[in-house]
């Protein structure tokens, strides 16, 4: 459990405004990952500078996305990390080393936790 | 009709079971087959079948060496060292001594987890993979000494496996980043090389590529995919490549369509049957197609073993010995032995 926010006081950046998109909202859509709230606060990745529009980058091949962290030398980069690539997670070598690891391990059982707030 | 019979099934591993490796120098001359697994649980196990019932025990457990998960485990040609690989970022070496197995080396310097180890055709090299995105080449001295005399800087993501040809001093390794490469000592000593690399612009894999295996010959390799596909691959003269300059590799053919989850282990026998193990938990037996049409596939499924294991294939191994035997380990926890019979 992580007793004491790593980044207290993040500076907070303005939305950038987007279109609708023209399909309508389907309840299995994938969450945008630019909307995904930072583990420690309750704003999004892209209010947080995190993940911007410009860090992404596609070709016909590749999916690169380029996030960074609000702290030099983030402990929760590996969780931010591990919510945006799916191949990742796809890999359940990858996925069993991970969870070894002890903090990583406690910190995804809180994420996975039922909220009563 | 070929029939893939369950013989036994081995429990005693209390997480997954990752890896399996016959020893080499057993299943022949009077010799029991003997076998070794790792697991998820720390420990390497060493399995042999009694020569009187058939049955297979456990009859070591190595312990208390590694700890994390034992991802790999190698014979060396002479069955007297194994060597185990670790999320731990060690590579163990192992001495049996009369049937007691003593830890007589821990190879250090990866970053990360070691994924997988391999010995050389004459015992004389090894060779380490890692999360790290390296591979490690050690030379085997006397006394039970390992240097490192090359460390191999090419694939962009961890290298999931690394496998010595089987004739010659030529190293391949498959990794994350979707490509195989294939690794010769030019000329200098110790001046390794990255001479090939088998990716997606040359009928590469699309995905992970997770393991490769050889015919007995060396002038063909299977390797398998998270892309679901199995893809074979030849050279054209496997003796021009000490000396006489490195012959590549072309892609000869892709099946698909005949594991519908990740393919984790592939494996060729002797008699030229390769295996392959996935996460549908399913074996399939593929065999040379003597009948295949021009521009199609030059290998048919020879039987298809569903339900094989409950959870994730992680390994096939066929046996050493003088009949067509399979290990197979999985997320299960347990070791299937098979036996390859017609009827």
């Amino acid at each position: 459990m992580v007793t004491e926010l790593i980044n207290v006081n993040p500076i907070i950046y303005e939305k950038k405004e987007r279109r609708a998109p023209s399909t309508p909202h389907d309840e299995y859509d994938v969450e945008p990952i630019d909307q995904q709230e930072d583990p420690e606060h309750p704003y999004s990745l892209e209010e947080l500078k995190v993940i911007t529009e410009e860090a992404v980058e596609l070709d016909d091949q590749h999916n690169m996305v380029t996030f960074t962290p609000t702290v030099e030398h983030c402990s929760m980069a590996t969780v931010i990390g591990l919510c945006l690539l799916n191949k990742q997670l796809n890999d359940k070598e990858r996925v069993a080393a991970a969870l070894e690891n002890l903090n990583l391990l406690n910190m995804v059982d809180d994420c996975l936790a039922p909220s009563y707030d | 009709m070929m029939e893939l019979k369950e013989i036994q099934r081995l429990e005693g591993h209390t997480d997954k079971v990752w890896s399996l490796a016959w020893n080499p120098t057993t299943g022949h001359a009077g010799i029991p087959l003997v076998f070794a697994s790792c697991s998820g649980d720390k420990t390497v196990r060493i399995w042999e079948q009694n020569l009187s019932s058939g049955l297979w025990a456990c009859t070591a457990v190595l312990d208390e060496t590694h700890t994390r998960t034992v991802r790999s485990c190698a014979w060396s040609p002479s069955g007297k060292l194994l060597a185990t690989a670790s999320f731990d970022a060690t590579t163990a070496i192992w001495e049996n001594v009369g049937g007691d197995f003593e830890c007589v080396s821990t190879l250090e310097g990866h970053e990360n987890e070691v994924k997988c180890v391999s010995w050389n055709a004459a015992g004389t090299l090894l060779a380490t993979c890692s999360r790290d995105k390296s591979v490690w080449i050690w030379e085997v001295l006397p006394g039970n000494e390992f240097e490192c005399v090359s460390v191999l800087q090419g694939h962009s993501q961890d290298v999931k496996m690394v496998k010595w040809h089987p004739t010659e001093d030529i190293l391949f390794s498959c990794s994350y980043d979707n490509s195989v490469k294939v690794w010769a000592d030019e000329g200098d000593s110790d001046d390794w090389q990255c001479v090939q690399t088998l990716g997606e612009p040359n009928n590469g894999h699309t995905s992970t590529v997770w393991a490769l295996s050889f015919n007995v010959s060396g002038d063909k390799m299977v390797t398998c995919s998270d892309d679901l596909t199995l893809k074979v691959w030849e050279t054209e003269s496997v003796g021009t490549q000490s000396g006489g300059g490195f012959a590549p590799w072309t892609h000869l053919c892709t099946l698909s369509g005949y594991h519908d989850r990740t393919i984790f282990s592939v494996h060729w026998s002797r008699e030229g049957i390769f295996a392959s193990g996935a996460a549908d938990n399913a074996i399939r037996l593929f065999v040379d197609d003597n009948e295949s049409q021009v521009g199609g596939p030059l290998y048919k499924l020879l039987l298809k073993k569903e339900k094989a294991h409950d959870m994730d294939i992680n390994s096939v191994q066929w046996s050493p010995g003088e009949k067509p035997v399979l290990a197979s380990a999985s997320d299960d926890g347990t070791i299937k032995v098979w036996e390859l019979t017609s009827y």
